[in-house]
């Protein structure tokens, strides 16, 4: 029996720094794959499959201070894998939002237009075009770090960037005419 | 103002001058043509507020996270096994067969190449020495063979099953036990305590005594036979002279 317990201790302890992973890591990979994928279902299915990913490979993880950036690759990447397949985003209208404080509903309703107005815009993009500008306007990463992300130079970050904001800028113009 | 600073800058390097992406010639290059272009500095006005523009989209919907936090813990434990398996099928049976052609491969090559040569022509060289080093390496082939090669010479009347072979360590004697006529058609070199083992033939050049061990030479080779009270020979050494 004294021979299990440092076992079933050690399976515990390790599960719980599992559990302590996932936590501190789970709503930024949810929001990365969000807002390349588009809608919340597949969200929560490639969300579970970019953790499985990670744990698989958690041996490539060389500095784990850095495992946020590396676990936000792997998200991205999992997302445009998934995105590439399908072929097209289905971005769904976000019918729970949260609310925000002192918030009439006329003021909800015009919110939830413009959101609707802008995923249509997105689907303008390329899927790497679209991960960039997200990462990079929504997020607020710098570029090289989109560019990690994306695992891309920073130079093809920064054209994709350059890219999106065209094409989105002549959309957002096409709709005001 | 030159030539350089009136051309417009191109659309893209506008978006990345709003975004702060641009390089620092090319932010000052746009900064200097900014200053004199009321419409390239309204389009990076439309650059800047794209941003803002975008902000809705920062809004995340209510996602119950304590239940997709359960369904990944869930899966991990799978995705270790998984991993684990993974890691055991990584070299899979046939692989242990192929590793051990490839170095049954590299052995074969490695024992033809140039610098394994010396060692060829060592053996091409104590081949060409003829019995001598090969008997030393294998006495007891040499013991028969020169055992075989006496009988013949001193016209040993005795059939080889009857005799019995020559070899080291094993006894010259008939089958019957009757070995003293044999022993004397032997042709052995005897001197001292065995008077009665006198060669009967020349088939040997030399020889030498020693108490009940006799040494006998033929053809450069050296075979020392202990014999023993009851007159039994037996080959005890064979070395080249």
């Amino acid at each position: 029996m004294d021979g299990e317990r440092p076992t079933t201790l050690a399976v515990d302890a390790a599960a719980s720094s599992d559990a302590e992973f996932v936590e501190a890591h789970m709503r930024r990979v949810f929001r990365l794959i969000y807002r390349v994928v588009g809608n919340v279902p597949d969200s929560q299915d490639l969300v579970q499959e970019a953790f499985i990913k990670a744990f698989k490979r958690r041996d490539q993880l060389k500095d784990p201070e850095r495992a946020a950036q590396w676990l936000g690759r792997i998200a991205v990447n999992t997302a445009l894998d998934f995105v590439r397949k399908r072929k097209r985003v289905v971005f769904e209208e976000i019918e729970k939002a949260p609310e925000q404080p002192q918030e009439s509903p006329e003021q909800a309703v015009l919110r939830g237009e413009k959101r609707k107005y802008l995923e249509d815009g997105l689907r303008l993009l390329s899927e790497r075009e679209r991960a960039a500008l997200i990462l990079r306007d929504v997020e607020g990463l710098p570029a090289v770090e989109v560019a990690k992300q994306l695992d891309c130079s920073p130079a093809t970050v920064r054209s994709h960037i350059a890219n999106a904001r065209v094409k989105f800028k002549k959309y957002m113009e096409g709709r005001r005419s | 103002m030159s030539v350089f600073f009136l051309k417009h800058p191109d659309e893209r390097d506008l978006a990345l001058f709003a975004g702060g992406e641009a390089g620092p010639f090319e932010r000052w290059r746009i900064e200097r043509h900014l200053e004199s272009c009321p419409r390239c500095k309204s389009e990076t006005a439309s650059f800047f507020h794209l941003q803002e523009e975008l902000s809705p989209l920062a809004e995340l919907p209510e996602v119950d996270w304590n239940a997709l936090a359960e369904s990944i813990e869930e899966a991990l434990p799978t995705a270790e096994a998984a991993v684990g398996e993974e890691r055991r099928t990584l070299v899979p049976a046939w692989g242990y067969g192929l590793a051990a052609a490839c170095a049954a491969v590299v052995l074969a090559l490695v024992v033809q190449t140039p610098w394994s040569q010396p060692e060829s022509a060592a053996v091409s060289e104590t081949a060409s020495l003829g019995m001598q080093e090969k008997k030393l390496e294998q006495p007891k082939e040499l013991a028969e063979s020169l055992a075989t090669e006496a009988r013949a010479k001193s016209d040993l009347r005795a059939e080889p099953e009857t005799f019995g072979s020559a070899a080291v360590g094993q006894e010259l004697t008939s089958a019957d036990g009757d070995n003293a006529a044999e022993l004397d058609q032997l042709a052995v070199v005897s001197a001292g305590a065995r008077a009665d083992l006198m060669p009967s033939a020349g088939a040997f050049a030399d020889s030498a005594v020693g108490g009940d061990r006799m040494e006998y030479g033929r053809d450069g080779f050296t075979e020392i036979v202990a014999v023993s009270d009851d007159g039994v020979l037996t080959i005890t050494e064979v070395y080249a002279q």
